[in-house]
Protein backbone atom coordinates (compact mmCIF):
# COMPACT_ATOMS: atom_id res chain seq x y z
CA UNK A 1 0.00 0.00 0.00
CA UNK A 2 1.18 3.52 -0.65
CA UNK A 3 2.51 5.24 2.47
CA UNK A 4 0.03 6.94 4.77
CA UNK A 5 0.29 10.69 4.51
CA UNK A 6 -2.53 11.65 6.80
CA UNK A 7 -6.06 12.76 6.12
CA UNK A 8 -6.35 16.52 6.45
CA UNK A 9 -9.00 17.84 4.10
CA UNK A 10 -9.56 21.03 6.12
CA UNK A 11 -5.86 21.72 6.77
CA UNK A 12 -5.94 21.21 10.51
CA UNK A 13 -2.17 20.99 10.36
CA UNK A 14 -2.08 24.77 9.90
CA UNK A 15 -3.55 25.04 13.41
CA UNK A 16 -0.93 22.84 15.04
CA UNK A 17 2.27 24.03 16.70
CA UNK A 18 5.65 22.89 15.38
CA UNK A 19 6.04 20.70 18.44
CA UNK A 20 2.65 19.06 17.87
CA UNK A 21 3.50 18.31 14.24
CA UNK A 22 6.87 16.90 15.25
CA UNK A 23 5.32 14.60 17.85
CA UNK A 24 2.61 13.45 15.48
CA UNK A 25 5.18 12.62 12.80
CA UNK A 26 7.43 10.85 15.29
CA UNK A 27 4.59 8.55 16.40
CA UNK A 28 3.43 8.12 12.79
CA UNK A 29 6.90 7.03 11.66
CA UNK A 30 7.20 4.65 14.60
CA UNK A 31 3.88 3.03 13.74
CA UNK A 32 4.91 2.74 10.08
CA UNK A 33 8.33 1.30 10.85
CA UNK A 34 7.74 -0.82 13.92
CA UNK A 35 4.09 -1.81 13.98
CA UNK A 36 2.51 -2.09 10.57
CA UNK A 37 5.21 -4.14 8.79
CA UNK A 38 4.36 -6.87 11.26
CA UNK A 39 0.96 -7.55 9.83
CA UNK A 40 -1.20 -10.22 11.34
CA UNK A 41 -1.53 -8.34 14.60
CA UNK A 42 -0.67 -10.86 17.20
CA UNK A 43 -2.42 -12.52 20.02
CA UNK A 44 0.56 -12.19 22.23
CA UNK A 45 1.01 -12.06 25.93
CA UNK A 46 4.48 -10.84 25.23
CA UNK A 47 3.10 -7.88 23.35
CA UNK A 48 3.43 -5.44 26.17
CA UNK A 49 5.83 -7.37 28.31
CA UNK A 50 8.42 -4.73 28.10
CA UNK A 51 10.86 -2.66 29.90
CA UNK A 52 10.49 0.82 28.62
CA UNK A 53 8.46 2.24 25.78
CA UNK A 54 11.11 1.45 23.17
CA UNK A 55 10.31 -2.22 23.67
CA UNK A 56 6.61 -1.59 23.36
CA UNK A 57 6.20 -3.96 20.49
CA UNK A 58 7.24 -7.57 20.45
CA UNK A 59 5.10 -9.21 17.85
CA UNK A 60 4.39 -12.84 17.31
CA UNK A 61 3.96 -14.11 13.78
CA UNK B 1 9.35 7.96 22.56
CA UNK B 2 8.69 9.73 25.86
CA UNK B 3 5.01 10.26 25.18
CA UNK B 4 3.40 8.37 28.07
CA UNK B 5 1.32 10.65 30.28
CA UNK B 6 1.71 13.27 27.55
CA UNK B 7 -0.30 16.18 28.99
CA UNK B 8 0.94 15.80 32.58
CA UNK B 9 3.55 18.25 33.84
CA UNK B 10 6.44 17.62 36.23
CA UNK B 11 7.56 14.34 37.87
CA UNK B 12 9.28 13.19 34.68
CA UNK B 13 6.13 13.59 32.56
CA UNK B 14 6.26 15.13 29.07
CA UNK B 15 4.07 18.20 29.76
CA UNK B 16 2.68 18.36 26.23
CA UNK B 17 -0.56 19.98 25.09
CA UNK B 18 -3.84 18.06 25.01
CA UNK B 19 -3.80 18.53 21.23
CA UNK B 20 -0.43 16.75 21.16
CA UNK B 21 -1.85 13.99 23.36
CA UNK B 22 -4.74 13.67 20.93
CA UNK B 23 -2.37 13.43 17.96
CA UNK B 24 -0.38 10.72 19.73
CA UNK B 25 -3.59 8.77 20.30
CA UNK B 26 -4.59 9.26 16.66
CA UNK B 27 -1.30 7.96 15.32
CA UNK B 28 -1.10 5.01 17.72
CA UNK B 29 -4.63 3.94 16.89
CA UNK B 30 -3.90 4.16 13.17
CA UNK B 31 -1.62 1.25 14.02
CA UNK B 32 -3.97 -0.56 16.37
CA UNK B 33 -6.56 0.36 18.99
CA UNK B 34 -4.67 -1.88 21.41
CA UNK B 35 -1.65 0.41 21.23
CA UNK B 36 -3.74 3.46 21.92
CA UNK B 37 -5.52 1.60 24.74
CA UNK B 38 -2.14 0.97 26.33
CA UNK B 39 -1.26 4.66 26.16
CA UNK B 40 -4.70 5.75 27.39
CA UNK B 41 -4.59 3.47 30.40
CA UNK B 42 -1.02 4.29 31.28
CA UNK B 43 -1.39 8.06 30.95
CA UNK B 44 -4.98 9.01 31.59
CA UNK B 45 -6.18 6.25 33.88
CA UNK B 46 -3.15 5.26 35.95
CA UNK B 47 -0.74 8.22 35.94
CA UNK B 48 -3.34 10.97 35.92
CA UNK B 49 -5.07 10.07 39.24
CA UNK B 50 -1.71 9.83 40.99
CA UNK B 51 -0.69 13.15 39.43
CA UNK B 52 -3.94 14.91 40.37
CA UNK B 53 -5.00 13.22 43.61
CA UNK B 54 -1.80 11.73 45.01
CA UNK B 55 0.62 12.93 47.68
CA UNK B 56 3.99 14.42 46.76
CA UNK B 57 5.62 11.17 47.87
CA UNK B 58 3.32 9.12 45.63
CA UNK B 59 3.94 11.39 42.65
CA UNK B 60 7.69 11.35 43.09
CA UNK B 61 7.78 7.59 43.54
CA UNK B 62 5.43 6.39 40.79
CA UNK B 63 5.20 8.98 38.03
CA UNK B 64 8.80 9.03 36.73
CA UNK B 65 8.83 5.23 36.44
CA UNK B 66 5.47 5.24 34.68
CA UNK B 67 6.35 8.11 32.33
CA UNK B 68 9.44 6.22 31.17
CA UNK B 69 7.45 3.01 30.70
CA UNK B 70 9.59 1.18 33.24
CA UNK B 71 6.43 0.52 35.22
CA UNK B 72 3.10 -0.27 33.57
CA UNK B 73 -0.09 0.90 35.23
CA UNK B 74 -3.69 -0.23 35.10
CA UNK B 75 -7.01 1.13 36.33
CA UNK B 76 -9.55 -0.90 38.29
CA UNK B 77 -13.07 0.49 38.19
CA UNK B 78 -15.36 -1.89 36.26
CA UNK B 79 -16.54 -5.01 38.09
CA UNK B 80 -18.15 -8.20 36.77
CA UNK B 81 -21.61 -6.95 37.78
CA UNK B 82 -21.05 -3.19 37.65
CA UNK B 83 -20.06 -1.68 34.29
CA UNK B 84 -22.09 1.39 33.38
CA UNK B 85 -23.12 1.68 37.02
CA UNK B 86 -19.80 1.90 38.90
CA UNK B 87 -21.37 3.76 41.81
CA UNK B 88 -22.76 0.49 43.14
CA UNK B 89 -19.40 -1.27 43.07
CA UNK B 90 -18.87 -4.11 45.52
CA UNK B 91 -15.10 -3.81 46.08
CA UNK B 92 -14.51 -2.63 49.64
CA UNK B 93 -11.63 -1.27 51.67
CA UNK B 94 -11.55 -1.56 55.45
CA UNK B 95 -9.41 0.55 57.72
CA UNK B 96 -7.44 -1.86 59.89
CA UNK B 97 -5.49 0.74 61.81
CA UNK B 98 -2.02 0.35 60.30
CA UNK B 99 -3.24 -0.78 56.86
CA UNK B 100 -6.26 -1.10 54.59
CA UNK B 101 -7.79 -4.43 53.70
CA UNK B 102 -9.14 -4.69 50.16
CA UNK B 103 -11.74 -7.25 49.05
CA UNK B 104 -13.52 -7.62 45.72
CA UNK B 105 -12.86 -8.08 42.01
CA UNK B 106 -12.43 -5.91 38.93
CA UNK B 107 -12.91 -7.03 35.34
CA UNK B 108 -12.00 -5.92 31.79
CA UNK B 109 -8.84 -4.29 33.06
CA UNK B 110 -6.45 -3.36 30.25
CA UNK B 111 -2.81 -4.14 31.15
CA UNK B 112 -3.86 -5.78 34.45
CA UNK B 113 -1.64 -8.86 34.22
CA UNK B 114 1.45 -6.94 33.13
CA UNK B 115 1.03 -3.94 35.44
CA UNK B 116 3.33 -3.14 38.34
CA UNK B 117 0.85 -0.55 39.61
CA UNK B 118 -2.95 -0.65 39.76
CA UNK B 119 -5.08 2.35 40.66
CA UNK B 120 -8.10 0.66 42.21
CA UNK B 121 -11.36 2.29 43.18
CA UNK B 122 -13.09 0.81 46.22
CA UNK B 123 -15.56 1.87 48.87
CA UNK B 124 -14.19 2.91 52.24
CA UNK B 125 -17.01 3.50 54.72
CA UNK B 126 -19.39 3.69 51.76
CA UNK B 127 -17.37 6.34 49.88
CA UNK B 128 -15.43 5.58 46.68
CA UNK B 129 -11.70 6.12 47.18
CA UNK B 130 -8.62 5.46 45.05
CA UNK B 131 -5.92 3.05 46.21
CA UNK B 132 -2.53 2.29 44.69
CA UNK B 133 -2.03 -1.46 44.63
CA UNK B 134 1.33 -2.96 43.67
CA UNK B 135 1.84 -6.19 41.78
CA UNK B 136 3.33 -8.08 44.72
CA UNK B 137 0.87 -6.97 47.38
CA UNK B 138 -0.35 -9.88 49.46
CA UNK B 139 -3.82 -11.05 48.42
CA UNK B 140 -3.68 -9.48 44.93
CA UNK B 141 -3.81 -11.52 41.70
CA UNK B 142 -4.44 -10.42 38.09
CA UNK B 143 -5.33 -13.37 35.84
CA UNK B 144 -5.54 -12.70 32.11
CA UNK B 145 -8.93 -12.94 30.39
CA UNK B 146 -8.97 -15.19 27.33
CA UNK B 147 -11.05 -15.51 24.20
CA UNK B 148 -11.30 -11.95 22.88
CA UNK B 149 -12.00 -11.42 19.19
CA UNK B 150 -11.13 -7.75 19.65
CA UNK B 151 -8.13 -5.76 20.92
CA UNK B 152 -6.04 -8.87 20.51
CA UNK B 153 -2.91 -6.77 20.76
CA UNK B 154 -3.63 -5.76 24.33
CA UNK B 155 -3.76 -7.70 27.56
CA UNK B 156 -7.10 -7.73 29.40
CA UNK B 157 -7.36 -9.01 32.93
CA UNK B 158 -9.31 -9.50 36.09
CA UNK B 159 -8.02 -8.01 39.32
CA UNK B 160 -8.83 -10.10 42.38
CA UNK B 161 -8.41 -8.84 45.94
CA UNK B 162 -8.71 -11.36 48.76
CA UNK B 163 -7.84 -9.72 52.07
CA UNK B 164 -5.31 -7.66 50.15
CA UNK B 165 -3.23 -5.60 52.57
CA UNK B 166 -2.52 -2.06 51.42
CA UNK B 167 -0.17 0.22 53.39
CA UNK B 168 -1.84 3.35 54.74
CA UNK B 169 0.20 5.66 52.51
CA UNK B 170 -1.26 4.18 49.30
CA UNK B 171 -4.67 5.82 49.47
CA UNK B 172 -5.11 8.77 47.09
CA UNK B 173 -5.99 11.59 49.50
CA UNK B 174 -7.14 14.15 46.95
CA UNK B 175 -10.53 12.85 45.87
CA UNK B 176 -13.68 11.14 47.15
CA UNK B 177 -16.61 9.69 45.23
CA UNK B 178 -17.13 9.05 41.53
CA UNK B 179 -15.44 12.33 40.64
CA UNK B 180 -12.13 10.49 41.01
CA UNK B 181 -12.57 7.81 38.36
CA UNK B 182 -14.69 10.09 36.16
CA UNK B 183 -11.89 12.69 36.04
CA UNK B 184 -9.58 10.00 34.70
CA UNK B 185 -12.16 8.80 32.21
CA UNK B 186 -12.68 12.32 30.87
CA UNK B 187 -9.05 12.44 29.81
CA UNK B 188 -9.05 8.93 28.38
CA UNK B 189 -12.27 9.56 26.45
CA UNK B 190 -10.78 12.73 25.04
CA UNK B 191 -7.87 10.65 23.73
CA UNK B 192 -10.26 8.09 22.27
CA UNK B 193 -12.06 10.82 20.30
CA UNK B 194 -8.75 11.36 18.47
CA UNK B 195 -7.69 7.73 18.46
CA UNK B 196 -10.81 6.48 16.73
CA UNK B 197 -10.06 8.91 13.90
CA UNK B 198 -6.69 7.24 13.45
CA UNK B 199 -8.37 3.87 12.96
CA UNK B 200 -10.87 5.51 10.59
CA UNK B 201 -8.03 7.11 8.59
CA UNK B 202 -6.30 3.74 8.25
CA UNK B 203 -9.52 2.18 6.94
CA UNK B 204 -10.16 5.10 4.58
CA UNK B 205 -6.60 4.99 3.26
CA UNK B 206 -6.80 1.26 2.68
CA UNK B 207 -10.19 1.54 0.95
CA UNK B 208 -8.97 4.31 -1.34
CA UNK B 209 -5.79 2.45 -2.26
CA UNK B 210 -7.66 -0.79 -2.85
CA UNK B 211 -10.42 0.82 -4.90
CA UNK B 212 -7.87 2.47 -7.20
CA UNK B 213 -6.08 -0.81 -7.88
CA UNK B 214 -8.98 -3.27 -8.00
CA UNK B 215 -10.24 -3.77 -11.55
CA UNK B 216 -13.77 -5.00 -12.23
CA UNK B 217 -15.66 -4.64 -15.51
CA UNK B 218 -12.39 -3.39 -17.05
CA UNK B 219 -12.06 -0.35 -14.79
CA UNK B 220 -10.88 0.41 -11.24
CA UNK B 221 -13.78 0.16 -8.83
CA UNK B 222 -12.77 3.67 -7.65
CA UNK B 223 -14.20 4.91 -10.96
CA UNK B 224 -17.70 3.74 -10.06
CA UNK B 225 -20.19 6.06 -8.46
CA UNK B 226 -21.24 3.77 -5.63
CA UNK B 227 -17.65 3.39 -4.48
CA UNK B 228 -16.95 7.11 -4.80
CA UNK B 229 -20.05 7.77 -2.72
CA UNK B 230 -18.66 5.57 0.06
CA UNK B 231 -15.23 7.22 -0.09
CA UNK B 232 -16.75 10.70 -0.07
CA UNK B 233 -18.83 9.77 2.97
CA UNK B 234 -15.74 8.52 4.80
CA UNK B 235 -13.81 11.72 4.13
CA UNK B 236 -16.82 13.78 5.19
CA UNK B 237 -17.16 12.01 8.53
CA UNK B 238 -13.42 11.95 9.24
CA UNK B 239 -13.18 15.69 8.54
CA UNK B 240 -16.09 16.53 10.84
CA UNK B 241 -14.61 14.29 13.52
CA UNK B 242 -11.23 16.01 13.20
CA UNK B 243 -12.77 19.43 13.70
CA UNK B 244 -14.59 18.17 16.80
CA UNK B 245 -11.44 16.61 18.22
CA UNK B 246 -9.22 19.59 17.47
CA UNK B 247 -11.62 22.14 18.94
CA UNK B 248 -12.12 19.99 22.01
CA UNK B 249 -8.35 19.71 22.35
CA UNK B 250 -8.00 23.49 22.37
CA UNK B 251 -10.73 23.68 25.00
CA UNK B 252 -8.89 21.07 27.10
CA UNK B 253 -5.75 23.16 26.74
CA UNK B 254 -7.39 26.41 27.82
CA UNK B 255 -9.57 24.77 30.48
CA UNK B 256 -12.94 25.82 29.07
CA UNK B 257 -14.28 22.31 28.36
CA UNK B 258 -17.05 20.48 30.16
CA UNK B 259 -17.59 16.70 30.33
CA UNK B 260 -20.62 16.49 28.03
CA UNK B 261 -18.46 17.87 25.22
CA UNK B 262 -16.12 14.93 25.67
CA UNK B 263 -19.06 12.51 25.62
CA UNK B 264 -20.23 13.90 22.30
CA UNK B 265 -16.77 13.65 20.73
CA UNK B 266 -16.03 10.15 22.03
CA UNK B 267 -19.42 8.86 21.00
CA UNK B 268 -19.43 10.45 17.57
CA UNK B 269 -15.89 9.64 16.56
CA UNK B 270 -15.98 6.02 17.63
CA UNK B 271 -19.35 5.56 15.97
CA UNK B 272 -18.18 6.94 12.63
CA UNK B 273 -14.87 5.07 12.85
CA UNK B 274 -16.69 1.77 13.32
CA UNK B 275 -19.00 2.49 10.42
CA UNK B 276 -16.06 3.58 8.25
CA UNK B 277 -14.30 0.31 9.08
CA UNK B 278 -17.39 -1.64 8.02
CA UNK B 279 -17.83 0.32 4.78
CA UNK B 280 -14.11 -0.03 4.08
CA UNK B 281 -14.41 -3.79 4.50
CA UNK B 282 -17.26 -3.68 2.01
CA UNK B 283 -15.13 -1.84 -0.56
CA UNK B 284 -12.36 -4.43 -0.08
CA UNK B 285 -14.83 -7.17 -0.91
CA UNK B 286 -13.74 -10.60 0.27
CA UNK B 287 -10.17 -9.31 0.60
CA UNK B 288 -11.40 -7.13 3.45
CA UNK B 289 -11.55 -10.08 5.82
CA UNK B 290 -7.88 -10.95 5.30
CA UNK B 291 -5.15 -9.89 7.66
CA UNK B 292 -3.31 -8.51 4.64
CA UNK B 293 -5.51 -5.44 5.09
CA UNK B 294 -6.03 -3.62 8.39
CA UNK B 295 -9.78 -3.10 8.14
CA UNK B 296 -11.20 -6.23 9.80
CA UNK B 297 -8.79 -5.81 12.72
CA UNK B 298 -9.76 -2.17 13.18
CA UNK B 299 -13.43 -3.09 12.91
CA UNK B 300 -13.18 -5.78 15.58
CA UNK B 301 -11.20 -3.42 17.81
CA UNK B 302 -13.66 -0.58 17.44
CA UNK B 303 -16.49 -2.80 18.67
CA UNK B 304 -14.70 -2.74 22.03
CA UNK B 305 -13.87 0.94 21.82
CA UNK B 306 -17.56 1.69 21.28
CA UNK B 307 -18.34 -0.04 24.55
CA UNK B 308 -15.46 0.84 26.84
CA UNK B 309 -14.85 4.18 28.54
CA UNK B 310 -18.57 4.88 28.72
CA UNK B 311 -20.69 2.95 26.26
CA UNK B 312 -22.18 4.69 23.26
CA UNK B 313 -25.59 4.52 24.93
CA UNK B 314 -24.35 5.95 28.23
CA UNK B 315 -22.83 8.92 26.40
CA UNK B 316 -26.21 9.46 24.78
CA UNK B 317 -27.76 9.52 28.25
CA UNK B 318 -25.13 12.00 29.45
CA UNK B 319 -26.15 14.27 26.57
CA UNK B 320 -29.81 13.56 27.21
CA UNK B 321 -29.43 14.73 30.79
CA UNK B 322 -27.54 17.81 29.61
CA UNK B 323 -30.30 18.71 27.16
CA UNK B 324 -33.33 18.00 29.32
CA UNK B 325 -32.06 18.26 32.85
CA UNK B 326 -33.58 14.84 33.50
CA UNK B 327 -31.34 11.87 34.23
CA UNK B 328 -32.42 8.68 32.48
CA UNK B 329 -29.69 6.33 33.75
CA UNK B 330 -31.75 4.73 36.49
CA UNK B 331 -35.35 4.40 37.63
CA UNK B 332 -34.18 4.32 41.25
CA UNK B 333 -33.49 8.04 41.54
Amino acid sequence: MEPFEGVDFYDIESLLTEEEIMIRDMVRDWVDEEVLPKKNMPVSKEFFLMNGASHLVKWEY
Amino acid sequence: MGVLGAPLKGYGCPGLSYVAYGLICQELERGDSGLRSFASVQGSLAMYPIWDFGTEEQKNYYLPKMASGEWVGCFGLTEPDYGSNPGDMITRAEDKGDHYLLNGAKMWITNGTIAQVAVVWAKLDGVIRGFIVEKDDEGFTAPEMKGKHSLKASVTSELVFQDCKIPKDRILPGVKGLRGPFSCLNNARFGISWGALGAAMACFHSAKTYALSRIQFDHPIASYQLVQNKLAWMLREITKGQLLAYHLGKKKDDGTWFPEQISLAKMNNVDIALEIARVSRDIHGANGVLDEYPVMRHMANLESVKTYEGTHDIHNLILGRYITGIQAFTRNA
